[in-house]
């Protein structure tokens, strides 16, 4: 640390866990902070509980249990004596009334105030205060819908499609897409209904639809003196089922002058809501022209690396100084944009069978790197994935000089990637990186749906020539497997033909909510 | 020894020796063709002698492998990823692999005989049992809903019959290859 601070953080209690947790301790450490990890019983073993000062255990597997139990987790804040709090991405982190009992607790919480996180949790009162800031937002209604006569006057205005959106929703729920004026009654009175039950906040509101946009993002960094920047947008129109899959910073979508206009209204979006530490201002794009305000994510995100990449500033070890009251010493005209970076989310799902989860025991782990390689993970070999909580175990991060160079170097690096034991999104993402229309960067939100084709062939297409040699290596690996006792086979039962059970039986999975 | 190997849709014979040496040359034959290879198992690494190439060793690169066997069911399913030298694109292969015993081919009879399970292909908490002894199930419909990883995943019956036992409740936690229906025979 160069500047002594006013209040420096001493113990960091981090509510979170897997990769982000890491993470976190990583940029703690960096400081000379002392870390304590939560873990529940299922996650005993993890890579966080080792790395940490200290541990506290949260009795139980789920996360309400766990990770979501704000009890459990101010008691253990009061235990460790932790004098700071980071929540990480997912579970409480844009928990506003968890954020004021951490306060409570006599302990600061690393993030925005609780203040600015209700403000920016509700969608139409962030709406109405972006465009009293002169932000564009989407065409449709100002205040929450009176009726359905209401509605059919807006619809006049903005046409159709249109979609109807819970006013306190959130992680894909709550939202209904209405395409004819004859379906405006009963689409509003289900959503009324929805809104109701699952938010407690019956208020809807409505927003002209566009189909398969540009997911853009704008990253922004605030310290507590009102002072902030941005590190540029990120592109992550590669999603599936609203599941973010590759991200990328910057965007080929918009040039110089774009980047330095969206950028600019994110830090007075930002600022108006009177916003510190590291946040997220989301952009639905129809043209580099149309870029439409979505909503502020008030937490440190998933794919924050790539802005990391770019910038060369490490956004978790701001998150930690911001929060002990230093101020940045740096302006947006010190911040350069240097080359590009991408990230791939290594999840244990198999892309073959529809990405089905994949919980298990990773036997075997190697990592690439070399230049412009970085992998953020809480993998190791031996590790068991616990099937209570989210399904990524990885980030793969490269950077380049340009576009095409990090697109090359992603493929070298996924070459290298080794997991034994569970199936993993890596083999989706090298389909991905070959992609004529990923290459040449025109994708959108609708991309991996349009290429459903694409990705079968990709996995499906076992060149001739190198049948014998996988047949080969499939008898190889059952030898060895049989000779560790990982598997056994008798011959009993050796020469009876395949099941046809497991073929009659097949699985569909959904994402329940989001992070 | 000798192994069947199943994939896309065609059978290969694979013979190779009962141990595999560690580093060392060793011959094998796949559908009566030899071929001499060396596995490398610090690195995982499977090497092939390429007679195109005279004495250069072609190496497969493991990248990833799951197996699953199912408690009561002969073949594994091995599920791997490797990147072959010189290929541009990495071999992603779904392989059934079984024990091949000469004589013994056909077990058809004894197969049909074997009671109809549908088991768990992931290790979750039962959300929702949706059918009850006796029920008449058409292909398509759904058993059984398994949350795992914060996804719910739909158990679909491809094929129809009639359930004769449901061998879980609900609030219960399975894992891979645990006996989910039980189908009366047909």
């Amino acid at each position: 640390m160069s500047t002594p601070t006013k209040r420096p953080i001493k113990r960091l209690l981090i509510a979170n866990r897997g990769e982000i947790a890491v993470r976190i301790i990583r940029a703690a450490r960096d400081l000379g902070i002392e870390t304590v990890a939560l873990y529940s019983d299922a996650d005993q073993y993890s890579l966080h509980v080792k790395l940490a000062d200290y541990s506290v255990n949260l009795p139980g597997n789920t996360a309400v249990d766990t990770y979501l139990n704000v009890p459990k987790i101010i008691a253990a804040i009061k235990e460790s004596k932790a004098d700071a709090v980071h929540p990480g991405y997912g579970f409480l982190s844009e928990n506003a009334d968890f954020a004021d009992a951490i306060t409570n607790a006599g302990a600061k919480f690393v993030g925005p105030s609780a203040k600015a996180m209700r403000l920016m949790g509700d969608k139409i009162e962030a709406k109405r205060l972006m465009k009293a800031h002169k932000v564009t937002c989407v065409p449709g209604s100002e205040n929450p819908l009176k009726d359905v006569e209401d509605l059919r006057r807006h619809a006049q205005d903005i046409g159709f499609p249109m979609i109807l959106k819970a006013s306190a929703g959130g992680g894909g729920r709550g939202m209904r897409v209405v395409r004819t004026m004859d379906d405006l009654a009963e689409s509003f009175a289900a959503c009324t209904r929805e809104a109701a039950s699952y938010f407690g906040n019956p208020a809807v509101f409505c927003e002209r639809y566009i189909e398969n946009p540009r997911h853009i993002e704008v990253q922004v960094l605030f310290d507590e003196h009102g002072n902030g920047v941005h590190l540029f947008e990120r592109d992550c129109s590669v999603q599936r089922r609203h599941q973010k899959l590759i991200e990328e910073a910057p965007s080929l979508f918009l040039n110089a002058e774009q980047r330095a206009e969206i950028g600019g209204r994110a830090v007075v979006a930002a600022k108006a809501a009177g916003y510190s530490s590291a946040g997220t201002i989301e952009f639905i794009c129809e043209s580099p022209e149309r870029v439409y305000f979505m909503e502020m994510n008030t937490r440190i995100q998933v794919e924050h690396t790539v802005s990391e990449e770019i910038s060369g500033i490490d956004l978790v070890r701001w998150q930690l100084l911001v929060a002990s009251g230093e101020p940045l010493p740096f302006k947006q005209e010190d911040i350069q944009l240097r080359g590009w970076a991408i990230e791939a989310r290594i999840n244990a799902e198999d892309p073959a069978k529809g990405f089905l989860p994949s919980p298990g025991r990773v036997n075997q782990v190697r990592f690439p790197a070399g230049p412009g390689v970085r992998v953020d993970s809480h993998l190791y070999p031996g590790y068991e994935i616990p099937q209570f909580y989210d399904s990524m175990v990885a980030k793969l991060i490269v950077w380049g000089q340009t576009r095409e160079i990090a697109m090359d170097r992603m493929l070298r690096a996924l070459s290298e990637f080794e997991i034994d034991g569970v199936p993993t999104t890596a083999k989706f993402h090298e389909a991905v990186l070959r992609n004529p229309i990923f290459r040449a960067g025109t994708m959108n939100t609708g991309f991996v749906e349009s290429q459903a084709e694409y990705f079968k062939k990709a996995f499906s297409n076992v060149p001739e020539e190198h049948q014998d040699h996988a047949a080969l290596l499939a008898a190889i690996l059952t030898v060895e497997d049989q000779k560790k006792g990982a598997v056994t086979a008798t011959t009993t039962s050796s020469a009876a033909p395949k099941s046809l059970w497991r073929e009659r039986s097949r699985l569909e999975s959904t994402r329940r909510g989001g992070v | 020894m000798q192994w069947k190997v199943s994939m896309t849709g065609k059978d290969r014979l694979v013979v190779l020796p009962d141990t595999i040496p560690d580093n060392v040359p060793f011959d094998a034959t796949i559908d009566g063709r030899s071929v001499q290879l060396r596995w490398q198992r610090a690195t995982r690494a499977l090497f092939i002698l390429d007679s195109k190439v005279g004495t250069a060793w072609t190496s497969l690169n493991l990248r990833t492998k799951s197996v699953s066997k199912f408690p009561g069911e002969s073949d594994l399913a091995v599920s791997s990823e490797f990147l072959p030298a010189g290929a541009k694109t990495p071999v992603i292969m779904d392989a059934t692999v079984s024990l091949h015993i000469p004589g013994q081919e056909s077990r058809a009879g004894a197969a049909a005989k074997k009671p109809k399970v549908v088991r768990s292909q992931i290790t979750g908490k039962v959300l929702k049992v949706l059918v009850k002894a006796g029920a008449t199930v058409n292909a398509g419909d759904t058993l059984v809903i398994i949350e795992a990883m914060k996804m719910e995943n739909r158990v679909l019956a491809t094929a129809g019959g009639v359930v004769d036992t449901v061998k879980i409740t609900e609030g219960e936690t399975v894992s891979t290859g645990a006996e989910l229906v039980r189908f009366k025979q047909s």
